[in-house]
């Protein structure tokens, strides 16, 4: 394993970074917009523009590269409207016909050339991240790797473009409709799209290869979205997550290899940073606050813990109003029939017994304490409330009633029960037995 | 030509009210070659508030997209307050249907209700703080206010159609057309809705809704435009929303006007390749 130096690592990861940063700005408004497939497309499009720029002119100058990516750019995306205008061919086999025929020609391209001059096909697909530090440049008196200013350049470029028409973006990818209906040209803002894609994977392909781009325009917006629910921080957070990316993928690149054997040196770096962009994707999935796995998981254990604590105290109160009580395991059996789990039923019947609303002064029968006797009071009035309501205001058959008020009863709010309690305007369900008064004295 | 103009109700002809809000002159649409309004001529009064009614396919929303310049129309042509749509945009409030958008975007209510003062802010400028204090007057008056901050996924499809209606009531418009604004939103909102609408009428504005629910129109239309692919009648409501012209809309298609259109569109495709 050879050790991490500032010298030659530095550079790579900054390099890895801006391209990563760069990307996901652009990235972040196709993922709002619905458009990533439109982004792959102009990423691979702009191959055979860049070859073709290369060959003709033997020069490498960023500014040359970017006029052929664009007009190959630009030729693909007509390609496709063209083949699904007139052949009448589906929106995306035109859009997956049109770019993978210009990926292809601009592999033909390079591997043609690559007699001629020094353009290595590997280097385009996978970029050649390693030797960024080698290749330098002059930059304002700075000695820098080629590829920092390029990528700095299209990094200011692209949130530059983002901050300042933020307004029209969003309207155009939010509601193309409106925005036409009050001029705002959402055509324009898709082309600016497009071109700010075009830009970036024509800056980063050099250094992180046309795959990598894919991965990076996609997976770190969308993993930013999981975090968020403001556009302006998804283009914060999307461009930070892509220099995480780099930082993780370069370092785990030099790391991991020699630990899984003692011969293997390192492996790719691009490579390994669209691996870690897939990873920081799987923990944003999981972790996001709203939508995430894990929350999300969560919450719904709370909510049936929290049914099956209503429930048991809900057949505490039945069992003592008919005078026979309870003992664990026919209780347990009870709660069955709501359809809960027997794990979920005994960690509610802890919960109640540490809330002290529940005790079991013999050791065998279950008893409500004073204060559990209360909350039930408060969930049969919701459920008879409900069936009360069910049987005489919507007119169903009072022995149809009892499931629908017990899933009712748990998502019964003090306001909702008040109105209701007007609806119901009674002191017994169908079934004879009396509703319980409202805790608190407004409710009646 | 019999079946398209011969209608006994008060089909306007090429005379058109010089006082008419929005007037559409032998407006013809197709899709794909295929027409889906025939030689529309209507004038919509100035100050009305008018429902446009037919069944599902007559081209209700078509004809709104027709005025707004959305669709590429084959003839005809619309004016609004007397002079081109282009030319009038910023008198145009509109309410596009709740389904066009994607409701999982990452925004605010009161970001979207700010969407309605974007043409007179001008390109590049950033939302300013009057702007979002008038969102947020706006969002009181459709009963929104405590829903300003929240995301516009976690709203409810009435309070979403209120976010809409907000959000055309910031263009401080002179005609609000709205595509289907009461179309499965809750009572409470209906209610909203036509209580603002109402306002803006009494203001001098013209409303024009594409409306399918008959029951409700009677009541809340004071003037109806029929359409079925053509115009089956058009005036004040009491006049115009008649059993007669209600069979007329909904009694199906002309059977011929209808092959006219396929057999068009099967030219249409046949020209292409």
């Amino acid at each position: 394993m050879r050790p991490l130096s500032f010298e030659v690592d530095g550079w790579i990861i900054l390099v890895g970074a801006l391209a990563g940063a760069a990307c996901a700005v652009p990235g972040s408004w196709l993922l709002v917009r619905g458009r990533l497939m439109a982004g792959d497309a102009v990423t691979h499009a702009v191959l055979p523009g860049i070859a073709g720029a290369f060959l003709m002119t033997g020069s490498r100058d960023p500014m040359v590269m970017l006029i052929g990516a664009a007009i190959s750019g630009v030729a693909c995306l007509l390609l496709a409207v063209l083949l699904e205008r007139t052949l009448r061919v589906d929106k995306g086999a035109a859009l997956g016909t049109a770019f993978t025929v210009f990926f292809a020609v601009g592999l033909v391209l390079i591997v043609r050339g690559a007699d001629r001059v020094d353009l290595d096909p590997s280097c385009v697909l996978y970029g050649a991240l390693e030797l960024t530090p080698v290749d330098r440049v002059d930059w304002f008196g700075m000695d820098l790797p080629r590829a920092l200013p390029i990528l700095t350049t299209t990094l200011v470029a692209c949130a530059l473009a983002s901050f300042l028409f933020f307004k029209e973006l969003r309207l155009a990818a939010f509601d193309p409709a409106f925005a036409n209906a009050i001029g705002a040209r959402p055509l324009v803002m898709d082309l600016l799209l497009a071109a700010l894609v075009a830009l970036v994977s024509v800056a980063a392909f050099e250094s992180v290869g046309s795959i990598l781009v894919v991965a990076l325009l996609a997976a770190l917006p969308a993993a930013a979205r999981m975090l968020t629910n403001r556009m302006g921080w998804i283009l914060v957070i999307g461009p930070l997550l892509g220099a995480v990316a780099a930082v993780i993928g370069h370092a785990s690149a030099i790391l991991i290899p020699p630990l899984v054997s003692a011969t293997a040196t390192d492996t790719s770096s691009a490579g390994a940073i669209a691996v870690a962009s897939g990873a920081i994707f799987a923990v944003c999935v999981a972790l996001g606050p709203e939508d995430g796995l894990l929350p999300k998981l969560a919450r719904q254990s709370r909510l049936r813990l929290r049914i099956a604590r209503e429930e048991a105290l809900a057949q505490l109160w039945r069992a003592r109003e008919r005078e026979t009580p309870l003992e664990v395991a026919s209780l347990l059996t009870l709660m069955d029939q709501s359809a809960l789990r027997r794990r979920t039923s005994r960690g509610a019947l802890r919960m109640l017994r540490t809330e002290n609303h529940v005790s079991c002064d013999d050791g065998i029968h279950l008893a409500l304490t004073p204060t559990g006797a209360v909350a039930a009071s408060q969930i049969i009035r919701s459920h008879r409330l409900w069936e009360s309501f069910l049987a005489s205001r919507a007119d169903i058959r009072p022995d149809h009633v009892h499931t629908t008020a017990t899933l009712l009863e748990h998502v019964t709010t003090p306001e909702l029960a008040i109105r209701l309690a007007d609806e119901a305007a009674s002191t017994t369900d169908p079934h004879g037995h009396s509703i319980p008064r409202a805790e608190n004295p407004t409710q009646d | 030509m019999t079946l398209i103009h011969g209608t006994e109700s008060s089909l306007p002809g090429l005379e058109h009210a010089s006082d008419a809000a929005i007037c559409v002159h032998d407006l013809t649409v197709a899709y794909d070659g295929r027409p889906v309004l025939w030689d529309i001529d209507l004038d919509f009064p100035t100050g009305s508030f008018a429902g446009v009614i037919g069944p599902n396919g007559a081209g209700k929303s078509t004809l709104l997209k027709a005025i707004l310049g959305q669709v590429p129309t084959t003839s005809g042509r619309v004016l609004v307050h007397g002079a081109s749509f282009e030319s009038q945009r910023r008198l145009i409030g509109y309410v596009p249907q709740r389904e066009s958008v994607d409701w999982d975007f990452p925004v605010r209510a009161v970001d979207v209700v700010a969407m309605g003062a974007y043409a007179r802010l001008g390109w590049c400028r950033s939302v300013s703080r009057e702007v979002i204090d008038e969102a947020t007057h706006m969002l009181a008056r459709v009963g929104m206010e405590s829903f300003a901050l929240r995301q516009i996924g976690r709203l409810s499809g009435g309070q979403q159609q209120r976010i809409f209606l907000a959000r055309a009531l910031m263009q401080r418009a002179r005609v609000y057309l709205l595509d289907e604004p009461f179309a499965s939103v809750d009572a409470a909102t209906e209610q909203v809705i036509l209580e603002v609408l109402h306002q803006l009428r009494q203001d001098g504005a013209t409303i024009i809704a594409v409306h399918h629910d008959l029951a409700t129109a009677a009541h809340a239309f004071d003037w109806c435009v029929l359409l079925n692919m053509r115009v089956v009648a058009a005036g004040p409501t009491p006049t115009t929303l008649t059993n007669a012209n209600l069979a007329k809309t909904y009694g199906g298609r002309l059977t011929i006007l209808s092959e006219a259109a396929d057999a068009l569109r099967a030219a249409a495709r046949r020209g292409d390749s």
